[in-house]
């Protein structure tokens, strides 16, 4: 029996293999355009929940680094007073920074934020704002409790604090998450099912062959690797459409969320549209290779 | 070589195929299993290429205890192992040629080596002229013939024929047994499984027969009877 060299087999294989599995796509045609349609909207859909997950996490991150609570001081407190009130609040465990800002810094601070009106700053008398204390704290839930106790003190003047609307977010997104992956979960096995189903016509077409393959002792790899490099590629070009789309809507979308939250220094990363897309190709091609192997896997007991 | 020590085989659906079957085939040995349908034939030989597996005893081929042989080995038994049937198998889109060099392609073989080993055995098989041709262009034994050909180019010891002449007309009948010989005389092992009485006759060849699973007589210089 004559034995071939191991590297120039390999190197015939993949050639053989990759004319097999584009002869059989167009073979195949319109169940190749079903796989490839129905992994291009199982990866967009993909695609736009994880866009929104992201949306909603920066979301949460630039609420989280405002500032949660502001204790507005009386103009007549004493310097020992305000710095007594501060250690106090270093004490309470929830409280993570306390931040002192001055009648003139707070003055400022308006200056800068109101540039384009100077005309209603110079209407302004002397610097009617008070001094205050910023503090952020761990957990905004325990907020309203808190200014319970501080409205007591004697150098706070007023207060003010911003709803706990991090911990509803979280919830919000933690719910988002749930339906999203359920959803998900669902459509990546429908679409498992589909590209099973076009290898498996493609199989079929072919089982007489694969039947003389491993009769004259084909080896189970030689035999699935073009139905392989087939579901793979309906996987890919599933999972490009797809990225393309999602592409071309991200910038607007972006944008338009942007947009109608100015308020917020929301912090988007540069790169995330192009690891989502790296990710959803390596999806694509993942559900288009499994199926495919499910689909070869009987027919293999020859 | 061929080594079947007590071997049994009953389907998962009830049916004794081989009951107890032991039986030695050395190499280069001629051999013709004859028996009735449903004797066990098929199932021996599906034994011979680990098709099935047997329900008790052991099967060994060239020293192999093929119970043993992983998944992965099969492929490498069936080619040094060939099976020819009495339908040819052959692919209908692929030419004499291409059909031939496919046993070769599957394990792997480049250009060169196919160029070179499929040639020499159409000429064996007497097909050299017709290597460009499809297979619905060929008779019957033209066909068997490429499968004959196809079984043996990447030199197998042992060739295992099912039915080869089932649907040839006795003329041709005797030829592809007659090529068969020639093949078995340059040092192939070979197992015919037949109905057919008269080429057994002719041949007085050794004669395994079957009957109801069981081997009821093994001869040599023997006739179907």
């Amino acid at each position: 029996m004559e034995v071939p060299a191991p590297l120039g087999v390999a190197v015939r294989y993949v050639r053989y293999a990759w004319v097999s599995a584009l002869t059989n796509l167009w073979r195949n045609r319109l169940m190749s355009l079903a796989a490839i349609l129905s992994t291009a909207a199982m990866v967009a859909m993909l695609s736009g929940f994880l866009v929104l997950l992201h949306a909603l996490h920066i979301t949460i991150e630039a609420l989280e680094s405002r500032v949660n609570l502001i204790v507005y001081l009386r103009d007549d407190a004493a310097p020992g007073e305000v710095t007594a009130l501060r250690e106090k609040l270093l004490q309470n465990g929830n409280v993570v920074r306390v931040e002192y800002v001055s009648k003139e810094e707070a003055l400022e601070r308006l200056r800068r934020d109101m540039a384009d009106r100077r005309d209603v700053l110079d209407a302004i008398p002397g610097n009617p704002l008070p001094a205050s204390l910023e503090i952020w704290v761990r957990n905004p839930n325990a907020l309203s409790g808190m200014a319970q106790q501080i409205r007591r003190e004697p150098p706070v003047e007023d207060l003010d604090f911003n709803e706990p609307v991090v911990s509803r977010l979280l919830a919000i997104t933690n719910l988002a998450r749930g339906i999203g992956l359920l959803a998900i979960g669902g459509l990546v096995v429908v679409t498992l099912f589909v590209i099973m189903n076009t290898i498996r016509l493609a199989v079929y077409a072919r089982r007489e062959e694969i039947e003389i393959m491993k009769l004259v002792g084909a080896t189970d790899w030689f035999v699935r690797w073009p139905f392989m490099f087939e579901g793979t590629l309906c996987g890919l070009a599933g999972a490009t459409l797809a990225a393309l789309a999602v592409s071309l809507a991200y910038g607007p979308a972006m944008q338009a969320f942007i947009g109608v939250l100015t308020f917020l220094p929301l912090r988007v990363d540069p790169w995330f549209l192009v690891k989502l897309n790296v990710g959803m190709l390596a999806i694509g091609a993942a559900v288009g290779a499994a199926g495919s192997y499910l689909a070869v896997r009987r027919f293999l007991n020859v | 070589m061929i080594v079947l020590h007590q071997v049994s085989k009953v389907y998962p659906n009830g049916v004794r195929a081989l009951t107890d079957v032991s039986l030695e085939i050395p190499e280069r040995d001629f051999v013709f299993l004859v028996g009735p349908s449903g004797a066990g034939k098929s199932t021996f030989i599906k034994l011979l290429i680990r098709d099935e597996l047997p329900t008790s005893g052991r099967v060994f081929v060239n020293g192999q205890d093929l119970a043993r042989l992983r998944r992965s080995e099969i492929p490498h038994l069936r080619r040094k192992v060939s099976v020819i049937f009495q339908d040819y198998k052959l692919l209908p889109n692929k030419t004499v040629f291409e059909n031939v060099a496919f046993a070769l392609e599957v394990a792997g073989h480049d250009r060169r080596s196919i160029e070179r080993l499929v040639p020499p055995t159409l000429e064996l098989v007497g097909l050299k002229e017709h290597a460009d041709r499809f297979p619905y262009q060929l008779s019957g034994g033209e066909q068997q013939r490429v499968a004959i050909a196809r079984a043996i180019v990447h030199k197998p010891s042992i060739l295992i024929a099912d039915e080869p002449t089932g649907n040839l007309d006795p003329a041709t009948a005797f030829e592809t047994i007659r090529l068969l010989v020639k093949i078995n005389a340059l040092g192939t092992t070979m197992l015919i499984a037949t109905h057919n009485r008269e080429l057994v006759d002719i041949m007085r060849r050794r004669v395994v027969e079957l009957e109801k699973g069981r081997i009821v007589r093994d001869e040599v210089n023997a006739g179907y009877e």
